[in-house]
């Protein structure tokens, strides 16, 4: 693209503008843009949202950070580094952090929003192990369902379904993390999230659970601003260029607002054209910062040398010799070929993208409708199994059929799948969904086979190379047979299961909520 | 004449996204409406189904998926083995299983050769996908399914029996199972991809000392019944004829480049066949 010319007509990423013509000059805040008693360091919020809706910010007092993918790490071994993202420039993210932070004190305390990171993290037996180990002394969990990690919770406070609750948004509101998301969509749209029901069983609101422990920490007030959860979507409201358009009541009474496109000679101009005539930067966009300029402000592109580069200088300033990332990209042969365990043990390479029928954990587990579609889970006497896609041949060479339980299994873990043979792979990749919601281990939890379809305890945690943040999911062996009833891993005799099929329920050793 | 309910399924369009199962059950599962369905099941019937099927392997395959339902067939099985007019068909063309009256007739799942019935256990009572009647009947201009189905492979149209049958002939629509004259009134767009098969390959030449992709081929499928019509491999050296009978015994292919032949294949013809070849 950058030889023919970027920005040329014909020559673009995305279509049109960088999407569909959408006004992006409406104002709607995104969900990094801030909120309720908002986070003025790490969202968005000093943009624009805290000019319009003033409020009481929070600050958080600690700089202390632990890198996601290395919790297990970090808790378990006392240490961990990362790269950070750094939204404002480019170099942001060549910096290291160290957990723990000088001077600072070792985390006590995980209070884990929503139960999903067994399904979609990586080599996830990690924090299995992790939550059963008493180097964490303490975790709560806020969760709507009893699924995942959830279970391992010390206290559990149940939180109500976005039905139960008010609220306002925009569809693919991510700005504040992502740059103009709507532009994926034909119109943008604002809804207003009714509240359909009083929450069930003992479950609250996030709000309200927030509310009930600032007021016994003495600091309701402050964060709530003594404002009801409808207050805040009207100030939200309010906030919004909404009024311009329809009244609060207008808006409540029809329940969404499709935001009109902008009038053809005010449009916006496409992506990249000013590139590509040459001309300053003409379009609405949050980056280049105005300081990360290298000539005049709205000259050039967001690359030390203005240019669309081929060596990115970038690199050749922090690390010119990094064989894992060279200014100039170049071809890598992945490292699990060259693992001793490929040619031997696991010679299968498993590829776990998105879901596609639930959007991460979302609509999967919780005897969700979306378990009756074959593709997603198969019902084998009354379980609900998740779908390993597989050659043909390599199935056939296993003697495994269409719909037989299987084991998928590395070093790092086993997960039972029903098979299903294609054609559409090639010999030695299979392929199944990540998140699953659902994590049921067999035996001891972290140390047998899981029945509930977590493949991401199978997935690699190193980075994609050593000098950033980065999941190498796709870079996983594994090997798959039938199933033959046992809970073991991968024949470990220390995991020696004296009852095989003896499910460990753990929902039973947890109080459950209401309706759920 | 009157105007009839008709569902037409273009298979080339259908994506496998199960927006019409889950509409069926958004609709239907846990709630009853009254004179028309008795509540859906949570888990276990699908009304609306999807059929995959695959077709060919590497290098050239093709998957198509096959929405099925209710055919509300105009010489309906169902209502024959119904009792006391458990099952009725309207005038509309709409089948619709009483959800009173056809308690305890669990001879209705056997009865229907497309597997569209489903028994209701807690229910006692046979179930089918019956065209969202209680919406069509309260204004509705077309069913849920086709409602959500995001590329248009469903689409239901409400037309005289005459007009269907020209749009059945000028659209080449097929029915399932026609040998059995239960009369669908659900029509299959380009259902060839699913239920019939090809003969399809990649052709290569050598030159320069490379393998290169030949394009420009004259490839000829010829059997004891039929020679049809010639296909030109494109920029890829790709060929496929389709439309073909599984298990239809032997064809013969020819290829001729640059005014010669260069090569002749014999098949037997079973499933798809994918040839390689090098000339």
């Amino acid at each position: 693209m950058a030889m023919q010319g970027l920005g040329k007509p014909g020559v673009n990423f995305g279509v049109m503008q960088s999407g569909t013509p959408v006004n992006l000059r409406f104002y709607f805040p995104g969900y990094a843009e801030g909120g309720i008693s908002g986070d003025l360091e790490h969202t968005a919020s000093a943009v624009n949202l805290y000019q319009r809706m003033p409020h009481l910010p929070t600050v958080n007092t600690v700089n202390q950070r632990i890198p996601k993918i290395l919790l297990p790490e970090a808790i378990m071994e006392g240490e961990a580094e990362g790269h950070p993202w750094n939204a404002k420039t480019i170099d942001g993210q060549f910096f290291r952090f160290k957990y723990p932070a000088p001077g600072h004190a070792r985390v006590q305390m995980l209070y884990k929003y929503g139960g999903s990171f067994i399904g979609t993290g990586a080599d996830t037996n990690r924090y299995v192990n992790m939550y059963q180990s008493d180097k964490l002394p303490f975790v709560v969990s806020q969760a709507i369902w009893m699924e995942g990690e959830t279970k391992f919770a010390d206290i559990i406070l149940p939180a109500c379904t976005s039905m139960e609750r008010w609220d306002i948004s925009e569809w693919a509101g991510t700005h504040g993390y992502t740059q103009h998301s709507q532009s994926q969509l034909n119109h943008r749209v604002v809804t207003m999230q009714h509240k359909c029901i009083e929450p069930l069983g003992e479950s609250k609101s996030d709000y309200d659970i927030f509310v009930e422990i600032m007021k016994r920490l003495g600091m309701s007030a402050y964060y709530s601003e003594g404002m009801s959860e409808l207050d805040w979507v009207k100030r939200m409201f309010d906030a919004s260029d909404l009024p311009d358009y329809i009244s609060w009541k207008d808006f409540i009474k029809k329940g969404y607002f499709v935001v009109p496109a902008e009038n053809e000679k005010l449009r916006q101009p496409v992506s990249y054209r000013w590139f590509w005539e040459g001309k300053k930067r003409d379009i609405p966009e949050a980056a280049p910062l105005p300081g990360d300029y290298t000539e005049e402000f709205l000259s050039g592109l967001q690359t030390q040398s203005s240019k669309f580069e081929f060596e990115a200088q970038s690199l050749k300033r922090f690390d010119p010799d990094d064989p894992e990332r060279p200014p100039i990209v170049k071809y890598n042969r992945s490292w699990e070929f060259d693992d001793a365990k490929y040619a031997s043990e696991y010679p299968l390479q498993l590829v776990t993208p998105h879901s596609r029928y639930s959007f991460h954990t979302h609509a999967d587990g919780k005897d969700s409708f979306i378990n009756d579609i074959p593709d997603h889970r198969v019902e084998i006497d009354g379980h609900f199994y998740w779908v390993l896609r597989m050659n043909a041949d390599d199935a056939r060479d296993r003697g495994i059929n269409r719909h037989d339980i299987v084991k998928v299994f590395s070093d790092q873990g086993a997960v039972l799948c029903a098979a299903d043979p294609t054609e559409r792979l090639p010999r030695n990749v299979v392929h199944g969904y990540e998140a699953s919601a659902v994590y049921e281990p067999i035996g001891k939890p972290g140390k047998s086979i899981d029945r509930g379809g977590c493949l991401n305890l199978l997935t690699s945690k190193r980075h994609q190379i050593k000098k950033s943040h980065s999941m190498s999911s796709a870079s996983t062996i594994v090997e798959v047979e039938l199933w033959r009833g046992d809970a073991e891993i991968s024949g470990d005799s220390d995991q020696q299961n004296q009852n095989p099929l003896e499910t460990r329920n753990i929902k039973d050793e947890v109080e459950t909520v209401d309706g759920r | 004449m009157v105007d009839k309910w008709n569902l037409v399924v273009d298979v080339e369009e259908c994506i496998n996204c199960y927006n019409c199962t889950l509409a069926v059950q958004d609709e239907y599962a846990e709630v009853s409406h009254v004179g028309y369905s008795a509540p859906m099941p949570k888990h276990g019937h699908r009304w609306i189904d999807i059929l995959r099927g695959e077709r060919g392997g590497f290098p050239i395959l093709d998957v198509s998926f096959v929405p099925t339902m209710c055919n509300h067939c105009d010489n309906a099985p169902c209502v024959a083995a119904a009792e006391n007019g458990a099952v009725k068909k309207r005038d509309d063309g709409i089948v619709v299983i009483d959800p009173d009256k056809a308690k305890g007739q669990k001879q209705l799942v056997d009865a229907c050769p497309y597997g569209a019935i489903w028994w209701n256990e807690d229910e006692q009572v046979s179930q089918h996908w019956n065209f969202d009647a209680h919406l069509i009947d309260d204004g509705w201009q077309e069913p849920r399914c086709v409602n959500v189905c995001p590329t248009g492979a469903l689409k239901s149209i409400k037309v005289k029996d005459s007009e269907m049958t020209k749009i059945v002939a000028a659209e080449n629509l097929e029915t399932l199972k026609p040998e059995l004259g239960t009369m669908p009134r659900v029509y299959y767009k380009n259902l060839y991809l699913y239920d019939k098969v090809f003969i399809a390959g990649s052709v290569t030449k050598t030159a320069n000392g490379r393998e290169e992709c030949a394009d420009g081929v004259a490839v000829t499928l010829i059997n004891s019944l039929t020679t049809f019509a010639e296909i030109i491999t494109d920029e890829f050296g790709d060929f496929k004829f389709d439309g073909l009978e599984k298990n239809s015994g032997a064809y013969q292919l020819q290829f001729r480049y640059e005014n010669s032949t260069v090569a002749t294949k014999k098949v037997e013809l079973g499933a798809s066949i994918v040839l390689e070849l090098t000339i």
